[in-house]
């Protein structure tokens, strides 16, 4: 009996399994990419060919090929010639994603997301995170479930990072502060 | 100081903002519009909507190993779930039972917004069983919702969202726990050809569970224990097809169980499956756009119910004494449709409408009753050929009245051909969001639940008949309920929400046996219902959750027989509940679930001095739960539940206080748990 509580737990270190609103996936899915559009680089104008990575825990591996699928059905031929190519890449590999221009991140613990935003800062890729709490953990970009559905931006991570942001999408974006408010 | 900060940030942001970015058209705004009406139909912005709604979800749901929707409602804030001796479950809003007319809801249930319900009791008792893994989310409306769902949606309304119906992935679970239980099920979804879009789901389960009774269950000698008679075997399929603008769902259901600790609530010598629910439902939805921000919705539906049930009870002669066995027997069909047709529409800026009209028709197909100690034979239960038709109008609008103030008007008028009668309903709210952490609801809201047609149309034919006669004459009964709502959020990680009501029901329909012979059903005096529900939720950086919830409910109630105001008999005014989910590791959580329901009054129309004093009750009782649960290798998880772990002695009131101690319930048990996602 130990020992099969020991295998069990020993499976279960290595995987997580967090919660998520298919609806809520539904709309990450269509505005993720489009949000891509208006962060990074100057460069970014000239650019045609984008990549979009989604990291996850092993556990949530199912829920992120469904974010990957949901995406690729809302932009088939990508958007305005611009070609998006989304990857799904656990945690534990994000350094696949080196040349993503946005890390969709899924649930996991704080330190995990801690580490993997100051990698994104180092290599001026913007973040985006399921979870808005994580924007207390340094990430870019979340979703504000308000009365609207609002873009929710870190400006501190977007300075820190030196990754612009469009002007319209500040326009319509609330605002992050560490100390709460807005 | 604040915004002075953020100012800067800005500022030093756009200083490197792209120019030629600006100047092209992203279309985010329209796609951010979409995104408010996703989040905001499946109740993720709840706290910023006018509209009071709690949202169970089926993952958190599931780790506390919650088995059933019935169990999953008893997890709410003022909530109280409970049976009567016929297996009949009650699900008791804010305290407003019907304690002799004990079969009748007085909320609404909807599974993927198609109503289960009933002409013949008001009820919809035989859904609750729905095992948790075919649900994505329940949404909970607890006070008046006829604005919105007409009849029925008295004191709350339950509206359950299927996996498959949410298209939430393909999934295969099983259950395995005490008293034989087992269930095996499972929800797919395939892409056709055309874009179109088929999702199938379907359960079995079956239990065999007995309850130690003792022989005060019974006047006579059992050739088989004292036992309550629970066994269960239930099975539902369902579908949703889409094509394009066209929806197309159904569901048919198939619940059949013992009857419990009997009829009168004397345990019956056959213990097989003696009670038989069936309920089909068919609906046909088409969503098209007509303008740029408009979209119209029609609907068309049938549903068909059947019941089978065949009962031993008890005549009973202490003075003699003299005990005569006897059958009770009573079949029912009943079929339903409805045509609905509505038309939503953003285009006026800051007002969201909706506006439609409803048509229903609830026709009794035939329905019998037979009993094998009175002369009377076969005959109608009720009065045969019973049609219900209904014509709604409703409009409703959610106003935008400033950037953090929301306001909700909706209106409805019900007209009954059957008694040429018009019910109004309203909901009245609104919502105030002060800054980020505060937000505050006000709502008003006036419901009606008309007569079902037991409590109108039963026939009694004479003495020893056994039934009531019902009266034709009922008006439907109405409530109205003020409510106020501060909600607290702090950083993501707190949510404290407190909830102030004050209910009162007018024309309660209930039994009434000073009326007899002429009828044995009436009008009753109001009765109050206030009190406070505070909810509390934590939520760690961990993802560890610990949820806290604490209600008080005074609700009044007069029998007819003593006509003294005392407290709802048989109903907790005190209940705590809580549960905490802590991941041991990344996948593996432990969740430990408490539940306290306080002391419930007995009814001194039956049991007490109306003027003496008056401890008797139902003794409080609390549970803990524990249930351990891991994900492991890829898409299974796995729980395993003790429920019920310190083997407390649980009692559920007993009708017309029948038994002293009340109905036993389980005491400690197992649950077993397992989903695959693929």
């Amino acid at each position: 009996m130990k020992r099969l509580l020991s295998i069990l737990i020993g499976l279960s270190v290595v995987l997580h399994a967090y919660t998520y609103h298919r609806e809520l996936l539904q709309v990450y899915g269509k505005i993720a990419p489009r949000m891509m559009l208006l962060v990074g680089e100057q460069e970014a104008k000239n650019k045609t060919d984008y990549l979009l990575c989604i990291l996850y825990e092993p556990g949530d591996e199912n829920h992120a090929q469904t974010l990957r699928e949901m995406m690729v059905a809302a932009y088939p031929d990508g958007f305005k010639g611009r070609k998006f190519r989304i990857e799904t890449v656990t945690f534990g590999h994000c350094d696949n994603c080196r040349d993503a221009d946005l890390l969709m991140l899924f649930d996991t613990q704080p330190q995990t997301i801690r580490r993997t935003v100051e990698k994104a800062k180092a290599r001026g890729i913007a973040t985006m995170a399921y979870s808005s709490r994580f924007l207390q953990e340094g990430v870019l970009l979340s979703l504000d479930l308000g009365a609207t559905v609002r873009p929710y931006i870190n400006l501190q991570a977007a300075k820190e990072g030196k990754i612009p942001v469009n002007d319209v999408l500040l326009r319509i974006s609330k605002i992050y502060q560490k100390d709460g408010g807005e | 100081m604040k915004m002075k900060r953020a100012h800067a940030l800005f500022l030093s942001v756009m200083a490197v903002a792209a120019p030629n970015i600006l100047a092209e058209d992203f279309g985010l705004e329209t796609l951010l519009d979409d995104a408010t009406e996703v989040v905001t139909s499946s109740k993720l912005n709840i706290d910023s909507t006018p509209s009071v709604v709690t949202v169970l979800e089926h993952d958190p749901m599931y780790l506390l190993g919650v088995k059933t929707l019935f169990e999953a409602l008893g997890l709410l804030p003022g909530v109280e779930t409970s049976i009567n001796q016929f297996g009949i479950k009650k699900v008791i809003f804010r305290g407003f039972d019907n304690p002799n007319n004990f079969v009748f809801d007085k909320v609404k249930l909807l599974v993927d917004g198609v109503a289960i319900e009933m002409g013949k009791y008001g009820n919809s008792s035989f859904y609750y069983d729905l095992p948790i893994d075919m649900v994505e989310r329940i949404e909970v409306l607890r006070g008046p919702g006829s604005a919105l769902y007409g009849t029925g949606a008295f004191n709350g309304v339950i509206n359950v969202v299927t996996r498959q119906s949410a298209g939430s992935g393909d999934t295969l679970f099983a259950g395995y726990g005490s008293y034989d239980y087992m269930m095996g099920g499972g929800h797919v979804g395939y892409r056709l050809p055309g874009g179109a879009t088929l999702h199938v789901d379907g359960y079995y389960q079956r239990h065999d569970r007995r309850i130690d009774a003792g022989p005060a269950y019974t006047p006579v000698v059992l050739n088989r224990p004292y036992e309550s008679s629970e066994s269960l075997k239930d099975f539902s399929v369902g579908l949703t097809y889409r094509q394009g603008p066209w929806i197309f769902r159904s569901r048919v259901k198939n619940e059949s169980n013992g009857n419990y600790f009997g009829w009168e609530e004397y345990l019956e010598e056959r213990d097989d499956y003696r009670n038989v629910h069936k309920f089909l439902f068919g609906e046909l939805e088409y969503t098209g756009r007509i303008a740029a921000e408009t979209e119209w919705t029609v609907k068309l539906g049938y549903s068909r119910y059947d019941f089978d049930m065949t009962a031993g009870t008890y005549h009973i002669e202490p003075a003699i004494p003299l005990v005569i066995p006897f059958d009770i027997a009573i079949t029912e069909q009943e079929e339903k449709g409805w045509l609905e047709s509505s038309v939503n529409s953003r285009a006026l800026e800051g007002h969201d409408i909706t506006a439609g009209i409803a048509l229903s028709s609830l026709r009794g197909v035939e329905n019998q009753l037979y009993d094998s100690i009175s002369p009377y034979g076969v005959r109608d239960l009720f009065k045969e050929g019973r049609i219900r038709n209904t014509y709604a109008l409703y409009a409703r609008d959610t106003v935008k009245v400033d950037t953090d103030l929301y306001a909700l008007v909706s209106l409805r008028a019900d007209y009954y051909s059957e008694n040429r009668k018009t019910y109004p309903s309203a909901q009245l709210g609104l919502v105030y969001m002060a800054n980020d952490a505060w937000h505050y609801k006000l709502n008003y809201g006036h419901a009606f639940r008309v007569p079902s047609w037991m409590e109108q149309y039963t026939v009694e034919y004479g003495f020893g008949d056994g039934t009531r006669a019902g009266n034709e004459d009922l008006k439907a009964e109405t409530t109205d309920t003020i409510e106020a709502v501060a909600i607290w959020n702090s950083g993501h990680t707190h949510h404290l929400q407190t909830n102030v009501y004050y209910s009162v029901i007018n024309d309660v329909i209930d039994i009434d046996d000073t009326l007899a012979p002429a009828s044995e059903y009436g009008n009753l005096d109001r009765r109050k219902s206030y009190g406070i529900e505070m909810a509390y939720t934590w939520v760690t950086s961990g993802m560890n959750r610990l949820h806290l919830n604490a209600s008080y409910s005074k609700t009044t109630y007069t029998g007819p027989l003593l006509d003294v105001e005392q407290s709802m008999p048989g109903v907790a005014g005190v209940m705590f509940k809580g549960y905490y989910t802590h991941y041991l590791t990344p996948a593996t959580t432990l969740s430990t679930l408490v539940k306290y329901f306080g002391q419930r009054n007995r009814n001194r129309d039956f049991d007490g001095a109306p003027d003496g004093p008056y401890d008797l009750g139902y003794s409080d009782y609390a549970t803990v739960d524990v249930t351990l649960a891991t994900t492991f290798v890829k898409g299974w998880t796995l729980t395993a539940s003790v429920k019920n772990l310190f083997d407390e002695e649980i009692f559920y009131p007993s009708y017309n206080a029948t038994h002293p101690d009340g109905i036993p319930r389980e005491r400690r048990n197992f649950l077993l748990q397992g989903e695959y996602r693929f």
